[in-house]
């Protein structure tokens, strides 16, 4: 973990294996809006599980997935569920906050058994102040893990609609 | 790698000046079109029901195991029923997810988890985040 990176738009930039190349690296930006938007809600887990998890952690995704196989709209582009990319892996470590007020600590916990990480990224080329990124990071949660494909979604085969690659 | 505490460190320096108390709410996301439903500040996994639904599970359940669920596709369902996105009520959503989605597995979903879940936490508005005051990707 380190400290975030800073542009206008981005909260933090973090690295990540490219989506046509694992071999390559690319960047992807966490918008500030979207960590305003924890703040605003006092919902403090999933920051916490940004830099225990996705900071230093999306660029060892042991696999990647192009297109959520589910009705999105975004800005009057109705197929934007084929922009999103879906990086998964296996994380060693959880984290939750656990208390009340001022002894609302955050604790580390082992991940559950038969769970997967995935952090799900838009694709959009962004230049600011001389970083070029690639796609901006949307949202990161646990899902079920294939016990087929470690590391993996269960039913990504009907989640998604393409495996770009797997490490 | 960091410990629990730096990590909160840090959680607290990036969210200073933002930090609600945490409430259980109904939130727009427009960026992924769909609704969230959250009543617990905690570590989720996701369990999808089916294209338009996603359960929430607490990794670590403290009481009820089911903290929240999300709904897919708000703003092309809210379109289909001719329902406002800005002044919806959750509950009406949930009506129009059972309209298009009949069968006996979105039902026992939506009547038995989705609707006791709400009503407990009295959620009854969807709070849509103001994009307009975030500065806009200029893409490259």
């Amino acid at each position: 973990m380190r400290e975030a990176v800073t542009t206008t738009l981005y909260f933090d930039t973090v690295e990540a294996p490219s989506p046509i190349d694992p071999s390559q690296v690319v960047r992807f930006g966490l918008r500030r809006a979207t960590v305003q938007t924890f703040g605003r809600a006092g919902w403090k887990t999933p920051v916490a599980q940004f830099y225990g998890i996705v900071q230093d952690g999306l660029i060892g995704a042991q696999h990647a997935f192009r297109g959520l196989n589910r009705p999105m709209c975004y800005e009057d582009n109705m197929e934007a569920d084929q922009t999103i990319l879906v990086y998964s892996w296996r994380p060693s470590a959880d984290y939750e906050f656990l208390g009340e007020g001022p002894a609302y600590d955050l604790i580390e916990m082992r991940p559950v058994q038969g769970r997967a990480f995935v952090a799900l990224v838009r694709e959009e080329k962004v230049k600011q102040e001389n970083t070029l990124t690639e796609g901006t990071i949307e949202k990161w949660n646990w899902v079920g893990e294939d016990p087929e494909l470690p590391g993996a979604p269960i039913d990504w085969k009907i989640r998604y609609a393409k495996k770009l690659w797997s490490k | 790698m960091r410990t629990p505490h730096e990590i909160q460190v840090s959680v607290n320096a990036a969210l200073a000046g933002e930090t609600g108390e945490f409430r259980p709410r109904a939130l727009l996301d427009t960026r992924l079109d769909c609704i969230r439903v959250i009543t617990r500040d905690c570590s989720v996994m996701e369990t999808r029901v089916n294209e338009l639904l996603t359960v929430l599970e607490a990794n670590y359940p403290r009481g009820r195991k089911c903290v929240g669920f999300t709904i897919k596709g708000a703003e092309h369902l809210c379109h289909k029923y001719h329902l406002d996105t800005s002044a919806v009520k959750i509950t009406a959503v949930l009506d129009a997810v059972l309209e298009a989605c009949p069968g006996v597995v979105v039902e026992a979903f939506v009547d038995h988890v989705a609707r006791p879940l709400v009503r407990d936490a009295n959620i009854e508005d969807i709070e849509q985040i103001d994009e307009s005051r975030f500065p806009q990707p200029a893409h490259a």
